[in-house]
């Protein structure tokens, strides 16, 4: 997938160049990331990302999400697959995003537009719903490489509880 | 001297992958020299067409079983059959035997 640069605040000259402190993105760099666009597009903000390790974004969930008109008209809940899709998404800004000191692979001119996509989805349990309110906090933490197959570990808390636990398996 | 034995090996691995995979075939069944990945250029040639998502949980489940580490460059070469990955596995085994030192270092 290619690479793209996500700027950082600015890091204290002090600071080792191997320690890179942990980005955020608006909603803007998000969207330079993900190729996404509403009504798919479920995640608002980075809070924190380790390009390629994890990251901890940000989907508030607010009554007039489409998705709320038929699930379910009288209750409404969050669908579980876009919880998942939330957390791939999330998933995939961390794998896109490269260091900010990283160079620029030469391949990376070369490679399609592609985002990783799902390929499987060995695990996940969902403990409790999410509802219009709730700040849906997004983690994944890579576990695995192996080829373009990354496997991620991710858990989608609300209220601070946990709402969704599990493992994806990303392609890229 | 080798305590590793290769036909433990293949066993070990021909169980490991029904396992993981829940595959619906008798370990015993599976060829040591069979293809085990999905290739399009030998379509129908039988094996047990494997793809990518698949290949990763054999790496884990190698990983975790033999407390080995599989470089991400290894795809191509010996991810081919249970001949080609035991050799994998017998390898990264014998390099940690014989380099203990290296390992806690």
């Amino acid at each position: 997938m290619p690479d793209v640069a996500v700027s950082a605040p600015a890091v204290p000259a002090s600071e080792p160049a191997v320690a890179e402190p942990p980005l955020r993105l608006d909603h803007q760099a998000v969207r330079r990331l993900l190729p996404h666009r509403y009504p798919m597009l479920l995640v608002d903000r980075v809070e924190s990302l380790e390009p390629g390790v994890a990251i901890e974004a940000i989907k508030c969930v607010s009554g007039n999400e489409p998705f709320f008109v038929g699930h379910f008209p009288d209750y409404p809940i969050m669908p579980g697959v876009l919880i998942v899709d939330a957390l791939a998404q999330a998933a995939g800004i961390m794998l896109r995003a490269r260091p900010v000191s990283a160079p620029v692979p030469v391949e990376a001119e070369a490679r399609p537009a592609r985002p990783g996509v799902l390929a499987a989805i060995p695990k996940m349990r969902f403990l409790r719903p999410v509802v219009p309110g709730d700040q849906v906090v997004l983690r994944a933490r890579l576990v695995r490489t192996f080829g373009s197959t990354h496997r991620v570990a991710v858990e989608a808390l609300a209220a601070g509880q946990r709402a969704a636990v599990g493992e994806l398996v990303l392609s890229s | 001297m080798s305590s590793i034995e290769v036909t433990d090996v293949k066993s070990g691995l021909k169980q490991l992958i029904v396992d993981r995979l829940n595959l619906d075939v008798d370990p015993a069944s599976i060829g040591d020299e069979d293809p085990l990945f999905a290739n399009p250029e030998e379509a129908g040639q039988g094996g047990l067409a494997l793809d990518s998502v698949e290949a990763l949980e054999i790496v884990v489940g190698i990983e975790e079983r033999w407390g080995v580490v599989i470089q991400d460059d290894s795809m191509a070469n010996e991810f081919y059959s249970i001949e080609s990955l035991s050799g994998l596995v017998c390898r990264l085994l014998s390099e940690a035997e014989n380099a203990p030192e290296a390992l806690s270092a």
